[in-house]
């Protein structure tokens, strides 16, 4: 066998025929700035090849592959992706037991070695989905498998002395669903809303509470219906269900389901157990007790061994990872990021595979310090029982674990796609031409802020009684006019406090002066949280990690709205002008979209078996584009070069004074997207392949542009996800510009680099999910790092040291 | 005095006897294996009748959901009889289970509702409409009393949702109303003045009649007797000159509920019909006078053979 992966002559994207090895059985760490080339090695390359050719030698995939993108690739093994973003998960009906499939495992046990109370026996023998509460043969009809049970009194929804319109706080009136159907309906009826419930005829209040149907009106007690399942949902995924809810005043004690006293399964399974415990009592003890259990299980059911054995098994793997404290029932989207991650890893672990191939992507992300080195160890325990790992990752603590390391660059883009280095952590230490290098050797550290902003108790922004989700009832002050972070480990209430409290209150008294693109216009009930401060602030911007656009066709230029200023420039010129082409014609989207393939510049064919292939498409050979279109240049570029020029080679075509395409705006807003560190990213780059960070760093970019002027309040999440150090450094500068302007900056951060750049921290814990949502230190980053409650002032200390 | 169907040729039936003979190879082609009969009934008497898999005329079949639109027509006697005030009386009127708040919604659930589908009850078809909703409630001691434990999806009458769940409390509505099984008023007022053969309806140990469940083969059904129903609903509720069930009830059972649903019966482009799962079809189509009766055995993958119908036995018609 090979002790190396070898792969000669990669090119695919901007990969200049790189040659590199890969040490196996060994954990390799593939770094460089971002944009390049490490996923398109690492992913595209490497992933893309090992698992093309394990589905043609398995023969179950036909595959009709196009050109292939390297010159050789020896010493392969089957590879395994665990990609970024395997973090959001939101089916409620996902637990830890059936994420595992221990649940079904444990089904089988009560199906076949259960105990029957004989007052339930009806003779029948009951199957394993009787145990499953997923199941529709098996779950508690009343609460559909929940557990839980809420009793809401109508008269308490529509008391009969309120004005109609001031039902639900106005709710009805103002929601974009329900506005139109409840006018028409108020219009059918002859209503005035500004009487109150009580005034209405016993047959319009029927209509009013249930729903008319010539109005399409759903009915006033059926939207409260609705809006409290919603709300109840959310509030369960966000470690709150122990909580009541109370949405507009009325509120309803979330009880145990009266049918199944909570276990969520039929009367005949609650009355089955196994040494005296029914299946829902196991799925609620932590994995630790239930392993202890199960053992002293196979003593009285010698002939259930080998199915306990394969529980005992995969519980204990669970266990290894530290997910002992977790239960099967546990809700998988109440788990914290590194918990979802770790339980992936683990069913990796369970299989006990060798001799795989691993590709990790930025496997830390979201992660705070501690459960990093958590992460680490399992990591590292996979490739001592024999697999190979491969891992692209910025992350300093996760570099130093690693055997070996490739660093690619030396830039972005085109400026990228070069081997800079491949070897040891020691021999790379010492590379003169990597960027990254020096920052682990110590040779350069990233700057730390040594002297913070003072903060102005004058101008303060107070959140009081915050309760949503986890957040036990706190008062938070947050200074305006500098950087300010919040920290704290993964679901101790970071989010909660800024996303879904905050945001929403500014939200509601800013209104106009907001700028956040947000479909869900719902907000939490938030009776007792108020805000103060907000006279400090002229304008609010939220930028997000959600994607730009909607779009398949959306794209930086689009989105920064330079596609328009590009095709306008396209239109005036001479030849233009004398063909009379409008600017509509440099759009895929209108008149200069290729018909055949609608502008997408491939056709897909279904080749059985669910597969695709595209192919380019014929009319227009692959452009997207009429022909018309593409005969229009523009200083010798038409639109289609145009949009595949990078940020830097664009910010050079369009400044430059001489050049009948020069343009103010463009260069300007394409010179704020390099400054983000974006100059690698091409003007048409489509938005699925836009990752969440850079799709952040455009929003924000999109936001510099405009007009400087102070008392504006940034909000950010994470915002260093997937850089490197040299581009974490350039975007914290950045940050710094706006706070020296006189705005205030408000980032929810794991980076400790970050947080040391802050002026005033907010750190909330201590743990996770009940573990959290209290603030257990604020002040600088100085002050936190001889806090005694502080978690995060360890890590401080060691990017001051 | 007794029913006795009439043949005609198709002739004299005013179909095409060349099309009709290439039913077998249709069959074959298809390979609709399991379909054991196929009858077409034109001007009130038999066309064309034929068997497979060792089927003959007396053969009884599954007759599946085309129970929900024999329920329907139970219904209209009760109606008629005065068994039942009215299809706008809540059901908990007769279920005092539903009037008891277990849900708000369910005291706006009304007998309609049950006919239309639109109870709100929460169901869960499963694969194939296997039901798997249906388990728990046949293993439970009181029926009604699980239903009104079931979650509510909607309001009644707001939104369609074909299930078991409507039909059984409307058996059990007939129940209480009548002191007796659904099962026997159907004998009396309908499968008697009709002469069909059938056996009990099986039913719960409370008192329901239902009929997908343990001796379910009691309450099959031959095709002649299916047509039965065509005849009872195209002759307005009056069979061999005898008033069974009023017209009004009759025109009401076919008059859209929701554009493809009447009373338990679905209603086609150019008439209405009733379905069982597994090919199980009823097809009447007033303007040209003509009821089909197709029976087949069901399997676990739901088949229907609506095609044979449409295809061959309506294209069969010259005038």
């Amino acid at each position: 066998m090979q002790t190396f992966i070898e792969i000669q002559g990669a090119r695919i994207h901007n990969l200049k025929n790189m040659n590199v090895r890969i040490p196996r059985g060994m954990l390799t760490v593939i770094t460089g700035v971002s944009g390049s080339g490490k996923s398109s090695l690492a992913f595209d390359t490497l992933f893309e090849e090992g698992k093309r050719r394990y589905l043609m030698f398995s023969g179950t995939q036909f595959m009709v592959d196009a050109t292939a993108h390297f010159d050789s690739i020896t010493g392969m093994s089957p590879t395994v992706a665990v990609e970024q973003r395997i973090i959001r998960q939101s089916n409620p009906r996902s637990t830890v037991g059936t994420r595992t499939k221990i649940g079904n495992l444990l089904a089988v046990l009560f199906a076949s070695y259960g105990h029957r109370d004989p007052a339930f026996d009806d003779g029948e023998p009951l199957s394993m989905e009787y145990f499953l509460r997923n199941s529709p043969k098996g779950m508690c009809v009343k609460c559909l498998g929940t557990g839980q049970y809420h009793q809401l009194e109508e008269e308490a929804i529509i008391p009969l002395d309120k004005p109609i319109k001031a039902l639900f706080d106005g709710f009805i009136a103002r929601h974009r669903l329900y506005r139109s159907s409840f006018k028409k309906f108020c219009e059918l009826h002859d209503i005035d809303v500004n009487d109150t419930i009580r005034t209405l005829s016993d047959e319009v209040l029927l209509l009013f509470k249930y729903g008319c149907r010539r109005s399409g009106f759903s009915g006033a007690v059926v939207i409260f219906h609705d809006m409290y399942k919603h709300v109840t949902s959310k509030y369960s995924r966000h470690n709150g269900a122990d909580k009541a809810v109370v949405l507009w005043g009325v509120q309803a004690d979330r009880i145990a389901c009266p049918k199944c006293s909570g276990h969520g399964i039929s009367e005949h399974a609650i009355h089955m157990t196994i040494a005296g415990k029914t299946i829902s009592e196991l799925e609620q003890l932590e994995i630790g007790e239930l392993l202890y259990i199960l053992q002293s299980f196979k003593e009285e059911m010698p002939s259930a061994r080998s199915l306990l054995n394969e529980m005992i098994v995969k519980l204990s793997c669970m266990s290894d990872v530290g997910l002992h404290h977790l239960s099967l029932s546990r809700q998988v989207p109440t788990l914290s990021g590194g918990e979802i991650q770790r339980l992936f890893l683990a069913s990796y672990i369970i299989a006990e595979m060798d001799s795989i191939i691993f590709i990790f992507d930025e496997p830390t992300i979201g992660l705070h310090e501690t459960e990093k080195a958590l992460l680490i160890r399992i990591i590292r325990n996979l490739v001592e029982r024999g697999n190979t790992v491969v891992a692209v990752e910025h992350d300093e603590q996760f570099m130093r674990a690693a055997d070996y390391i490739i660093d690619i660059g030396p830039g972005a883009g085109v400026n990228g796609g070069e081997r800079i280095f491949q070897g040891t952590l020691k021999q790379f230490m010492t590379c003169g031409t990597s960027r990254t290098a020096p920052f682990l050797s110590g040779e350069r550290s990233l700057m730390v802020k040594q002297h913070y902003k003072p903060v102005d108790e004058n101008k303060m922004l107070t959140i009081s009684n915050a309760s949503l989700h986890n957040l036990r009832d706190i008062t938070v002050s947050i200074p305006l006019g500098v950087m300010v972070g919040v920290a704290g480990v993964s679901g101790s209430g970071k989010s909660s406090l800024i996303h879904d409290t905050l945001v929403p209150l500014l939200k509601r008294q800013l209104r106009g002066r907001m700028v956040y693109e947000e479909d869900n216009d719902f907000i939490f009930e938030t009776n007792d949280t108020v805000i103060s401060g907000t006279e400090h602030i002229k304008r609010c911007i939220v930028v997000d990690q959600r994607p730009i656009g909607r779009n398949k066709t959306s794209c930086p230029a689009t989105y920064t709205g330079i596609a328009d200023r590009i095709r306008a420039l396209l239109a005036r010129t001479e030849q233009a002008a004398d063909s009379g082409y409008s600017a509509g014609l440099f759009t895929v989207n209108s008149d200069g979209g290729c018909r055949a393939c609608k502008g997408e510049g491939i056709t897909h064919f279904h080749i059985g078996f669910g597969n695709f292939i595209d192919v380019k498409c014929e009319l227009c050979s692959g452009t997207g584009y009429v022909e018309e279109a593409l005969s229009i240049r523009l200083d010798g570029l038409n639109v289609k070069d145009i949009l595949e020029l990078s940020v830097s080679e664009a910010v050079l075509f369009f400044g430059n004074e001489q050049s009948e395409a020069y343009d103010r705006t463009i260069h300007a807003i394409l010179s704020t997207l390099e400054r983000v560190g974006l100059g690698y990213m091409t003007l048409g780059q489509k938005t699925p392949t836009i990752s969440g960070g850079e799709a952040q760093r455009i929003k924000l970019a999109k936001e510099l542009c405009k007009p400087n002027s102070k008392d504006i309040v940034y909000i950010l999440d994470e915002p260093t996800t997937g850089l490197s150090f040299a581009d974490t450094e350039h975007l914290i500068s950045l940050m710094q510009q706006l706070v020296d302007a006189g705005s205030t900056v408000i980032v929810t951060e794991h980076d400790a680099s970050v947080l040391s750049n802050c002026d005033y921290l907010i750190e909330l814990g201590p743990g996770g999910g009940r573990e959290g949502g209290n603030v257990i230190a604020t002040g600088t980053p100085i002050e936190l790092i001889s806090h005694e409650r502080s978690i995060i002032g360890s890590y401080l200390r060691k990017v001051r040291a | 005095m007794s029913f006795e169907w009439e043949h005609v040729s198709p002739e004299a039936a005013g179909m095409d006897r060349q099309v009709l003979m290439q039913l077998d190879d249709y069959l074959k082609q298809h390979r609709y294996r399991l379909v054991n009969c196929v009858l077409v009934v034109r001007n009130g008497k038999i066309v064309w009748e034929s068997y497979y898999n060792r089927y003959h005329a007396d053969s009884r079949n599954p007759i599946k959901s085309i129970w929900k639109s024999i329920m329907a027509l139970t219904t209209g006697i009760c109606l008629d009889r005065g068994l039942i005030g009215s299809l706008d009386d809540p059901v908990s009127l007769y279920l005092p289970a539903f009037g008891r708040s277990i849900h708000p919604y369910h005291k706006l659930m009304t007998i309609r509702h049950l006919l239309t589908m639109t109870s709100g009850i929460y169901w869960n078809g499963g694969v194939h409409y296997h039901c798997p909703m249906m388990t728990q409630l046949l293993r439970s001691k009181d029926w009604v009393e699980h239903l009104a434990d079931v979650q509510m999806a909607s309001v009644p009458g707001m939104s369609f949702q074909y299930k078991e769940f409507d039909v059984v409390l409307l058996s059990a509505v007939i129940s209480r109303a009548t002191g007796a099984p659904a099962y026997e008023i159907a004998r009396q007022y309908l499968y008697e003045p009709l002469q069909i053969q059938s056996g009990r309806w099986p039913e719960s140990s409370c008192g329901i009649s239902y009929n997908v469940m343990k001796g379910e083969v009691q309450s099959d059904l031959s095709a002649r007797d299916l047509a039965k129903f065509g005849l009872l609903m195209h002759g307005n509720g009056i069979f061999d000159g005898q008033t069974i069930i009023s017209p009004e009830f009759i025109r009401e059972i076919t008059a859209p509920s929701n554009p493809n649903y009447g009373f338990l019966w679905v209603l086609l482009r150019d008439g209405y019909g009733a379905r069982g799962y597994g090919g199980q079809e009823i097809n009447v189509v007033p303007e040209l006078d003509l009821i089909t009766v197709i029976q087949a055995t069901p399997t676990d993958s739901s088949k229907s053979y609506g095609d044979i119908h449409e295809q061959l036995l309506k294209p069969s018609i010259i005038s």
